[in-house]
């Protein structure tokens, strides 16, 4: 098809794409034929193939894409172009549509123009979709009437300049954490009012700041720089781009609100842009006062080594030996008492030396020098203010090459001082030496005196020993007690003094080794005098030791307690037999219960058979008997039932003692009870009335409490008044020892306390011990039978439940018994 | 009516006692027939000859040989033996050892009383308990028989 070429002549030109969009069949497309095109399509494509900068046309409204010649590039190679050349733009630009449809819109519906900047718009180029950004303008193309017909873009892409600013940032990051991480005081100012931008923490450390002056104009950040040389420095090198070394630079820098001087290494290094322009300065730098520190301290250790020299004030000297002229320090002037700058010779030297010195030592020393080479002296030299000096030269011969004596190079020093000090030393020892020659002398007339007290005393042997035992000295007490006199006994062991089982036991030995070894030994025993008569000794023997601790002999006291051990003896052995007397009467008493149990026991047999037949004979031949016989009878059958009562108690009182009960809970009620039924005839009998109160239940020996209550309650019937009936009382109650008032209980025990009372004939208070033993009656058999053993089973039965009783009474007034026993 | 004589056994050294015994017996309204050993070997020989067992046995307590706690704790190891009513006869009055006859099987206890009336009595309670006994050991409050 051709399309005239005048109605075409608006595409003339336009490059690679005036010539496509020439070539294309448009009759397919919404905007059909170009010899069809508007007037404002057709101006907008000359306008579009013309420009130089990259321009986009959506036409219509299925917006129709065209696009020039520097477009292009943008579409990249294997992508849209040139396929989106009369493309509809929804097709064309799929992958952007949803962003760049709103602003088509936006554009057609105003008709006024956009405006974005390094906008993101990611397009298919290249065969990958690309992160685009671009710079545009979507602005609308109007026909005649107004109307919108197109949108005609002006872009320009912005990719490259947008990836180079992001990889600056990047780098600028990583500078700054660079900075950040650094191990030394690294910070970074801006601007030539050096306003701090970065400091890591090494750096704040060092300034002694924190944080908050990032951001801060430098003189503003540290105030404390203003005088000192740092800003002029910083300033130089900001202007001259020139890098600053400092070393060993002191600061002073307000740390923790003090101005404290700090030792610093650093850098200053201008930044500069790539034109070569300063914008910032880096400061790295570290703290370097310790090491400066240590300089300083060593430099001022010379220091004082140099000054310690001078103040020893040596002089020096250089003798020629052939002239005996003599060259000197000034020093050498002033010690010889003269202004430091007159010269001496060698006579006016030797003028001034002490005569005897200079006689005995000087020329000695001379002499020696010239042999040995070695110069040495000590002499006096007088001043001409008359006063004294010590002088102390030492020197050195030097020969010629003849290897004679050429010259003495030495030195000289006042040594008065050390002189006074030494003479002062010497005489204080002196002093010392005299007071301690008078403190012994003291000691020794103190030791004098000592030793006759020893040798006075009568009542105990003192004596020394050496460290093998042997007598040393003797006193008038050894001489008593042992019978020795001084003369016969020093110089002899003091194992003589020892029984022989003594000896052979070793027992001198021991208490020796015993002292030496914990200072003291001490022991009693037998001893032999010197006429072989034993004496019972206390001895003490200690041992006696030098400065080093090393034994040098034993004293040893010793003192007659035979009298005492005598009396102690006798005293132990009464013990003895006391106890041994104790223990037989104990197994005599166990003996004679034992015999009275089954003595009793075997008794009662035959005592039976003796009532048994008296029954049986006055039962049977009652009628052969008289009326005497039978009265006879009678008084056999009563003495042979007192014999059976007799018995009867015994056996109860044996077998308290010889049967072991057993404790068993028991209310005492059940017990009363027993005991009632057991007397119920002669209860009944006497009319008598038993009242109790508080019965409890507590631990006894159930048979033998009972035969205890048995006994008293039956006391109480059998000692009752004629004529008025027995009334007897019976009492319980749980008390502490405190309470009862008894000094025999403990005070803090729990006791159960039992009483019986009655209104009887009572007894004289002064039997009130007396009742409670065996076959003790206060009353004649006609009176009140009985076999006086009743009250001492009770007493023993109490004992048994480790318990006491007490019996109180007044005759006619009635007897009262308390038992008090641990509850 | 039973005409056949109840019969007994004493075991008892005391020669006076036995003739007591025999005494009481023939005083009492009851037809007995007493047999009599004098020793504590003899004792057990005889019981396990019996082909019928006396209704009691009336055991002294002091006995040559044999004591009478032995003859009881042998009595009751046989089994013929084991119910055999066991009435102890003696002159002592211990506690202790009543408990301990009590515990080893004995039926009843009689303490040898004084007076003959008595003695009497508490045999021929002993012997009616024997023989109108129901079921073994009776309880221990009835164990003493008093006169």
């Amino acid at each position: 098809m051709n399309a005239p070429e005048n109605n075409i002549r608006f595409l003339a030109g336009g490059g690679e794409m005036g010539a496509l969009i020439r070539a294309k069949d448009w009759s397919k497309t919404s905007v059909g034929n170009p010899a069809s095109w508007p007037q404002s399509l057709r101006t907008t494509l000359n306008i579009l193939l013309n420009s130089k900068f990259p321009m986009f046309l959506w036409w219509g409204p299925e917006l129709i894409c065209f696009y020039n010649d520097a477009y292009r590039p943008s579409l990249g190679e294997h992508g849209k172009h040139p396929d989106i050349l009369g493309m509809k733009a929804e097709e064309a630009w799929p992958e952007i549509w949803s962003i760049i449809k709103p602003l088509i819109d936006q554009v057609r519906n105003t008709g006024e123009a956009t405006w974005n900047e390094n906008q993101l718009l990611p397009i298919f180029r290249n065969g990958n979709i690309e992160d685009v950004y671009w710079t545009f303008s979507y602005s609308p193309v109007q026909d005649e009437n107004g109307n919108v017909e197109g949108v005609l873009v002006v872009c320009h892409e912005t990719t490259n300049q947008i990836i180079t600013l992001k990889k600056l940032q990047d780098s600028e990051v990583q500078f700054r954490n660079l900075i950040k991480e650094s191990p030394i005081a690294t910070s970074l100012f801006r601007g030539p009012e050096f306003v701090i931008e970065v400091a890591n923490e090494e750096a704040l450390h060092l300034w002694g700041k924190n944080n908050n002056i990032i951001g801060k104009k430098l003189i503003d950040a540290i105030p404390e720089l203003e005088n000192q040389p740092y800003m002029q420095i910083l300033e130089n090198v900001y202007k001259t781009g020139e890098t600053y070394y400092g070393n060993e630079n002191l600061a002073y820098l307000e740390i923790g609100g003090m101005l404290t001087p700090v030792y610093v290494n650093f850098i200053y290094k201008a930044l500069q842009n790539a034109d070569e322009k300063t914008w910032g300065i880096l400061c790295m730098g570290y703290n370097v006062s310790k090491q400066i520190e240590g300089h300083r301290k060593l430099e001022d250790a010379e220091e004082r080594l140099r000054l310690a020299l001078e103040a020893t004030e040596l002089a020096t000297w250089d003798l020629d030996l052939h002239s005996n002229e003599i060259i000197h320090s000034p020093r050498l002037a002033e010690i010889f008492g003269h202004n430091k700058n007159k010269i001496l010779t060698h006579q006016q030297m030797r003028s001034q030396m002490n005569p005897d010195d200079l006689h005995n030592v000087i020329e000695k020393a001379f002499d020696v020098a010239l042999q040995t080479s070695v110069y040495r002296y000590e002499a006096r030299v007088l001043k001409p203010d008359n006063t004294m000096c010590w002088i102390r030269t030492q020197g050195k011969v030097f020969y010629d090459e003849e290897k004679r004596p050429a010259k003495m190079i030495g030195t000289l020093r006042d040594i008065t001082d050390q002189k006074m000090f030494s003479q002062e030393l010497e005489k204080k020892i002196s002093e010392r030496t005299e007071q301690l020659k008078q403190m012994n002398d003291e000691l020794k007339k103190s030791e004098e005196r000592y030793h006759l007290m020893v040798s006075e005393v009568e009542d105990y042997a003192i004596l020394y020993l050496n460290k093998d035992g042997i007598i040393e000295n003797w006193n008038k007490g050894a001489e008593k007690i042992k019978g020795y006199k001084a003369e016969e006994i020093v110089g002899k062991n003091f194992s003589v003094f020892y029984t022989e089982e003594d000896k052979q036991n070793h027992l001198p030995e021991t208490l020796l080794q015993r002292a030496e070894k914990t200072g003291r030994a001490s022991h009693e025993g037998w001893r032999a005098r010197k006429n072989s008569s034993l004496f019972w000794g206390n001895i003490v023997i200690t041992a006696l030791r030098d400065d080093q601790k090393n034994v040098i002999g034993f004293s040893k006291v010793t003192r007659d307690l035979t009298e005492k051990k005598e009396a102690d003896d006798n005293i132990q052995m009464k013990a003895l037999q006391l106890e041994q007397k104790n223990k037989e009467l104990e197994k005599m008493n166990a003996e004679l219960q034992s015999f009275a149990y089954v003595s009793s026991h075997d008794l009662q047999e035959p005592l039976r058979k003796i009532q048994t037949f008296a029954t049986l004979i006055l039962e049977k031949e009652k009628q052969n008997l008289s009326d005497k016989g039978k009265d006879y009878f009678r008084r056999m059958q009563l003495a042979a039932k007192r014999m059976q009562l007799l018995i009867d108690d015994l056996l109860a009182y044996s077998r308290t003692s010889t049967v072991v009960g057993t404790f068993v809970k028991t209310n005492l009620n059940e017990i009363i009870a027993e005991v009632k039924s057991e007397l119920k005839e002669t209860l009944e009998e006497k009319h008598a009335i038993i009242e109790s109160e508080g019965m409890c239940t507590i631990d006894i020996i159930p048979f033998q409490f009972r035969q205890l209550m048995l006994n008293l309650i039956g006391n109480s019937l059998k000692f009752s008044k004629h004529e008025i009936p027995p009334h007897i009382k019976l009492k319980c109650e749980i008390a502490n020892g405190d309470q009862t008032k008894i000094n025999s209980l403990s005070p803090e025990k729990m006791y159960c306390h039992v009483s019986v009372s009655d209104n009887g004939i009572g007894f004289d208070p002064k039997y009130a011990d007396r009742i409670f033993e065996v076959f003790q009656r206060l009353h004649g058999k006609d009176q009140y039978e009985g076999t006086g053993i009743g009250l001492a089973i009770v007493k023993k039965i109490v004992e048994n439940h480790n318990g006491i009783i007490t019996a109180t009474g007044e005759p006619d007034k009635g007897a009262r018994f308390d038992i008090y026993f641990p509850a | 009516m039973n005409d056949a004589p109840i019969q007994l056994l004493l075991a008892d050294d005391d020669i006076d006692d036995c003739n007591l015994f025999v005494e009481v017996l023939r005083e009492l309204p009851l037809l007995t027939q007493l047999s009599m050993v004098h020793n504590g070997e003899q004792l057990v020989q005889m019981l396990l000859k019996f082909v019928t067992l006396p209704a009691a046995l009336f055991l002294d307590l002091n006995m040559p040989r044999k004591n009478g706690l032995e003859c009881l704790a042998e009595i009751r190891s046989h089994d013929k033996l084991k119910d055999f009513p066991v009435i102890i006869y003696s002159t002592s009055f211990e506690p202790a050892v009543i408990d301990l006859l009590y515990k080893k099987g004995a039926y009843y206890y009689i303490r040898k009383p004084a007076e003959f009336p008595k003695l009497k009595q508490v045999i021929h309670r002993g012997i009616m308990l024997a023989i109108n006994r129901m079921g073994p050991q009776p309880e221990k409050e009835s164990f003493v028989i008093q006169p």
